[in-house]
């Protein structure tokens, strides 16, 4: 244990481990998904910055597990795409993975940005349309009201203004901001699968360390949306709460756009550094 | 009265909220490539000799910088810091990889976490040497192996314990003739490796095309069920 934090370290090594034991052991599902719950438990992954946006925009708890997905999905994926590059390719003969890691860094970075850009243009929109509170759509399903009132598009677009309701592309930028940088321990994981003719076996190991990300990302975004309502019911009608929502929507997204900047800034150091 | 207005409070905190999420998210740490240090493995690349085998040990900046702290080759102590689960060297440079290469320490350390052998389990061992360690950070060690005996041997057996004396999750990513590919391991640190004839074990190919054929379809049946799912509730609605 590092403090409070289980020892992802030691969980991933154990996961690895069972690669050379022969057999299958069912125990190496458990260790791969506390493994992957571990290592979202560390810092990063947006996890921050996705709770404000599902608290921002309403979201729900589909939406929570929706997100938790993505972020899998891209780890996943990005574990996968990198370890079958560097093991054909010759990736690390081209590009240090140090450099690699720090250009997905950037690249995760300013995906933050494009969707803090996103929000303050759903919010200066929101202000052109007269009205502070959301409305928005979603592929086939006709509609979805912000607030009660209705509109008539039936029609398959998406667009969400201010702080209304969730949108997916919204969720799925920070799925991939999140996953794009895989752990070290799951690109090892599938570079020895692949040397050891285990690749099979090490592909459901990361699958399942993805799905043990998965849960605490989206344990994440439920104490959010739980936290929203704990909150809410602690707090009467105070004044600065007034005030202060006004601003909040476009505080948000000033704040997503900076936080995005600073992330950028530090990958783009990192990069340059390594 | 308090339902009433539950509505209205909710509403701004709704907006609320996440700007503070966001003003405190630099104290939860949220750099997304802070939790990711990452690093090429060790690799091992094995080749036929007319006396034996030739081995090019290759590994990264940083780790070449533990080495050459363990091996007491640099001068004065360096600061550690914890990334990924594990203490690394703050700060590792090609200055670091050239002084280690520059030492004899290298070659004593090489030689002595890496054996060869050949005949029944590998009983009869190779006499190894460093050729070379120039660029040591790109190219990495190259070490020839002459094995006992006129004619050289049809496979060897490896036994490669490279770092794990640094951190016992250290892995070797060997690659031999033909394609063959083995992992050493703190738990499985001697490989049979076949040079000459046709290869035995693993093979990288076949490994590369399994993932990729378990990953299409695990794709696909998750595609499949995604898409089901969503004719059912079509339907449902």
């Amino acid at each position: 244990m590092t403090g409070l934090l289980p020892d992802a370290g030691a969980l991933a090594e154990r996961m690895t481990g069972f690669l050379e034991a022969p057999g299958f052991a069912p125990l190496a599902l458990l260790v791969a998904f506390l493994a992957g719950a571990a290592h979202a438990v560390q810092p990063g992954h947006g996890k921050t910055l996705a709770a404000a946006y599902l608290v921002g925009a309403q979201g729900r708890v589909r939406d929570a597990a929706y997100l938790g997905a993505s972020v899998a999905a891209m780890h996943t994926v990005s574990a996968l795409v990198i370890a079958l590059a560097w093991t054909f390719l010759s990736l690390s003969d081209h590009l240090s993975m140090a450099r690699l890691t720090g250009g997905l860094g950037v690249v995760a970075g300013v995906i933050v940005v494009v969707l803090g850009l996103w929000m303050l243009r759903g919010w200066c929109a929101g202000r052109r349309h007269g009205h502070g509170h959301g409305h928005g759509h979603e592929h086939g399903h006709g509609h979805e009201h912000g607030h009660g009132h209705g509109h008539g598009h039936g029609h398959g677009h998406g667009h969400g203004h201010g702080h209304g309701t969730v949108d997916r592309p919204g969720l799925w930028l920070l799925g991939v901001s999140g996953g794009l940088v895989p752990a070290p321990a799951a690109f090892v994981l599938l570079v020895s699968g692949i040397f050891s003719g285990r690749s099979g076996f090490a592909l459901l190991l990361v699958v399942v360390f993805g799905a043990g990300m998965a849960l605490v990302l989206f344990g994440v975004g439920l104490l959010a949306l739980g936290g929203r309502t704990f909150v809410l019911r602690g707090l009467g009608d105070r004044a600065w709460l007034h005030r202060a929502s006004r601003v909040g929507p476009l505080l948000a997204a000033l704040g997503v756009t900076v936080a995005g900047c600073v992330l950028s800034a530090v990958a783009v150091g990192n990069l340059l550094a390594a | 009265m308090h339902s009433r207005r539950l509505p209205a409070r909710r509403r701004r905190l709704r907006a609320v909220l996440p700007a503070l999420l966001v003003i405190g998210a630099p104290l939860a740490g949220t750099a997304p490539a802070a939790a990711h240090p990452f690093g090429d493995p060790q690799q091992l690349s094995v080749e036929a000799s007319a006396q034996g085998v030739e081995i090019t040990w290759r590994a990264a900046e940083d780790d070449l910088t533990s080495l050459a702290l363990r091996l007491d080759v640099l001068a004065g102590p360096r600061a550690y810091v914890l990334r990924g689960g594990a203490m690394v060297p703050e700060t590792s440079d090609a200055d670091d990889a050239r002084l280690l290469a520059e030492s004899p320490r290298l070659a004593g350390y090489l030689l002595s976490r890496l054996e060869v052998g050949v005949g029944e389990d590998g009983v009869t061992p190779c006499e190894g040497a460093l050729v070379s360690a120039e660029d040591l950070a790109t190219r990495g060690a190259r070490l020839a192996f002459t094995c006992p005996g006129t004619t050289a041997p049809d496979a060897v057996t490896v036994r490669a314990r490279l770092l794990t004396d640094l951190h016992a999750a250290y892995r070797t990513l060997a690659t031999g003739p033909g394609g063959a590919t083995a992992v050493f391991s703190a738990e499985a640190d001697t490989h049979e490796l076949v040079l000459r004839g046709p290869a035995t074990g693993n093979d990288a190919a076949a490994g590369g095309l399994a993932l990729v054929g378990w990953a299409a379809g695990g794709g696909g049946v998750l595609g499949i069920g995604l898409l089901a799912v969503r004719r059912l509730r079509g339907r449902a609605s």
